[in-house]
């Protein structure tokens, strides 16, 4: 009972200093001494910068979010140049005036570029928050009311058949064939893309949910009088939220390539227009790829950038949100931070990273 | 005659498997009286969870299947109660410690905020005393009240009157008070430092630590019944012997009626007022403690105590029980324990025993001991 379970997560002792001396033995006193494991933010920038990749998706996600909140506040900020405005630089490469270049009529691709982003960026985590909510809410209810014989575990088994059929569509083709019969626009698209994508939210909710509720500490709940909502609410739903957190962040950047795929391939948004699209932009200029690359170039690393951010965020949340992977990294709150980045060849705490589910 | 905090009477549970079914638990009956520990004692398998859960009615159903029986707690017959009024009877009403420690705390939470789940919910019943809740009380109450002192009283704050003042009155418990109440449940436990545990999560704490704050987190709800399935079994001998020590004293000090469940005979011999010992399903002897270890009247008692290791003694081999467990799916025709009955007789095989018929003195009206043998008073 003496052994403090932070002896046993402490990292590799870095190679100057000697570790510390263990705490004298306290027959008396069973609990470990010290801990801190505050999820606070302080943890939080800590894990992040302790995996350069994952702080760099976080930099990444951060500054995108923020250029697209002021572009979408007030264009003229940062942008020289409306999205549909001709200028008389026809077909320039990347230069300081036109960051970008310029397309075959003159339009700055820098201002179309960065006018799409807010558009992108929030129907990437609007489709998939969209998805969240349905899927995973029909995936809790059929997870943890599962009961044969009862109200609602038939309503959970028509659930589940619901998304089977729903899965045994390819979910691109299904999608592309909405919004072929339903038309242009972004809200045909989003429905398109999440009609296709909140079954996969019930199959995951559903699975943890599963794992979960058989759970010793659920049936302690139970025993303890808590009532079956606040179970699901506070017992359930907080021990599936690190792993589905971290799928929906993922996510977002799965959606953003469909949404912007779809566009391509079926379906592209009025452009040149008022509001651009990154997919659309493609589709557009797909003609012109040989002569002016750049057109095609800089929406395509849009997407690309902002895909990569959100998968490297995701992983590096996986770390933050796992209490016992938390430990590895943050030490004892009064010692100082032991030094991460102790030279090139220092590593990030692998078993931290692998002992993940 | 006090009535019984819980009556269980008839109960029978099977587990449906595929086609087959397994009787965990055949025709069970006892009481608890008020303040009273009663042990039940048996063989891996022997139904002993199965009956704390089933008490509860915390039995994940299916596969199991409660198919009769009732279970009268404090007048009410728990199976007769609508699944969505249970929650108002678990926790303050029947309590209950798990087996497992390690699994049986939110990984998600600090100590704090499960401790205080259970105080919450027991003080919101204790304020809003629902239709069939059971809001603390009976015999639960610690040996020590806690005495209002003057000072305290004086330092209350003054209570604004009129509407306002009872809107803010109907507000949850202020987070010092709860906090006061979560500590104190803390060292009610032994634990040292519990200002430490509170920020904890479960995962940095030993075995035993989660134990105790399991009992903590049932004793905080006071509940009227406590049901304590082999808390100590999954933790290592020494261990089991603090939190065991800790059983013990809070015993002695809650004084709450305890339904300790254990495959340890000198753990219930040394806690409980009345023992029952269980095989395949059944309870086959019942009684007070110290008839149960010095006349027991059923031969699996027999055979049981003479199994038990004396400790301290070398005294070659150990007796064992020949034969093995019987099949719950398929239970032998007759008592279910005449395949390794010593004495048994050739009805044994033919005709189920008899359920429970009070043996020794009790059979001229004074005790409780009872035995499921049609030959207790024959037994050697």
């Amino acid at each position: 009972m003496g052994t403090s379970p932070t002896s046993s997560s402490a990292p590799p002792a870095t190679p100057l200093a000697p570790p510390p001396p263990p705490p004298p033995a306290t027959p008396t006193a069973p609990a470990p001494r010290r801990s801190q494991t505050r999820a606070g933010l302080g943890t939080f920038a800590r894990v992040l910068l302790a995996n350069r990749l994952s702080f760099a998706g976080f930099v990444v996600v951060v500054a995108m979010g923020t250029i697209a909140l002021l572009v979408w506040v007030d264009p003229s900020l940062l942008l020289r140049f409306s999205p549909t405005q001709i200028t008389p630089d026809i077909g320039q490469p990347p230069s300081w005036t036109h960051p970008f270049g310029t397309d075959e009529s003159g339009r700055d691709i820098f201002s179309n570029v960065l006018r799409a982003l807010p558009l992108d960026l929030g129907l990437g985590i609007g489709i998939a928050g969209l998805s969240l909510i349905i899927g995973g809410g029909l995936g809790l209810v059929a997870g943890f009311w599962d009961r044969p014989g009862t109200v609602l575990g038939v309503v959970s088994v028509a659930v589940l058949r619901l998304t089977d059929i729903f899965l045994s569509f390819p979910s691109l083709i299904l999608a592309l064939a909405i919004t072929a019969s339903l038309g242009r626009g972004v809200p045909q698209i989003v429905l398109a893309i999440v009609a296709t994508w909140w079954p996969y939210y019930v199959r995951l909710v559903r699975g943890e949910v599963l794992s979960v509720k058989h759970q010793q500490y659920v049936t302690a709940a139970r025993a303890a009088g808590v009532t079956e909502v606040r179970i699901l609410a506070r017992h359930v739903l907080r021990n599936i939220l690190d792993p589905l957190v971290v799928y929906f962040t993922l996510d977002i950047g799965t959606v953003l390539v469909t949404f912007s795929t779809i566009a391509f391939i079926a379906t592209p948004l009025p452009y040149p227009g008022p509001q651009p699209e990154w997919g659309s932009m493609i589709q557009f200029y797909q003609d012109w790829l040989a002569q002016y690359p750049w057109t095609v170039l800089f929406p395509g690393l849009a997407v690309f950038v902002l895909v990569l951010a959100f998968s490297l965020l995701g992983d590096g949340l996986r770390d933050v949100l796992d209490p016992r992977s938390r430990r590895v990294f943050v030490r004892d709150g009064t010692e100082p931070e032991p030094p991460m980045s102790a030279g090139p060849l220092s590593p990030p705490p692998v078993d931290a990273r692998g002992s993940l589910r | 005659m006090v009535e019984p905090v819980l009556q269980v009477s008839g109960l029978s549970v099977d587990y449906v498997v595929g086609k087959g079914a397994f009787h965990a638990l055949r025709n069970v009956s006892f009481d608890i009286a008020p303040g009273r520990v009663v042990g039940f004692v048996g063989e891996t398998g022997c139904g002993k969870s199965t009956l704390a859960h089933a008490i509860p009615r915390l039995l994940p159903e299916p596969p199991a299947r409660v198919l009769s029986g009732k279970i009268v707690f404090q007048g009410t017959d728990l199976r007769e109660l609508p699944r969505w009024k249970l929650p108002a009877v678990r926790g303050t009403g029947i309590g209950m410690v798990f087996q497992e420690p390690l699994n049986s705390l939110n990984p998600a939470y600090r100590v704090f905020d499960q401790v205080a789940e259970a105080v919450r919910i027991r003080r919101y019943r204790e304020r809003y005393p629902a239709a069939g809740a059971h809001p603390a009380g009976g015999p639960f109450d610690y040996s020590k009240p806690p005495t209002p002192d003057t000072a305290e009283v004086l330092s209350r704050p003054v209570t604004i009157g009129g509407a306002a003042g009872e809107a803010l009155q109907r507000r949850p418990p202020v987070s010092s008070e709860l906090r006061a109440e979560v500590l104190e449940a803390l060292r009610l436990v032994r634990i040292n430092d519990p200002e430490t545990i509170l920020r904890l999560y479960p995962h940095e704490l030993s075995g035993g630590m989660r134990q105790r704050i399991m009992i903590a987190m049932a004793l905080s709800e006071k509940p009227a019944l406590l049901i304590a399935d082999e808390p100590t079994s999954a933790l290592d001998v020494t261990i089991q012997a603090q939190v065991l020590t800790l059983m013990k004293e809070l015993i002695d000090e809650v004084r709450a009626s305890i339904l300790f469940i254990s495959h340890d005979l000198g753990v219930v011999a040394e806690t409980a007022d009345e023992v029952g010992v269980m095989y395949a399903g059944e309870v086959v002897e019942f009684g007070p403690v110290a008839e149960i270890f010095h006349s027991p009247r059923h031969p699996y008692t027999r055979a049981l105590l003479r199994a038990a290791p004396a400790r301290y003694k070398d005294d070659g081999d150990l007796d064992t029980i020949a034969g093995s467990v019987p099949n719950l799916s398929k239970l032998p025709r007759g008592c279910a324990f005449h395949p390794r009955c010593p004495y048994a007789a050739p009805d044994c095989r033919v005709d189920p025993s008899p359920i429970l018929v009070p043996v020794g003195a009790a059979e001229k009206g004074a005790g409780s001991h009872a035995s499921a043998c049609r030959y207790a008073e024959a037994l050697p």
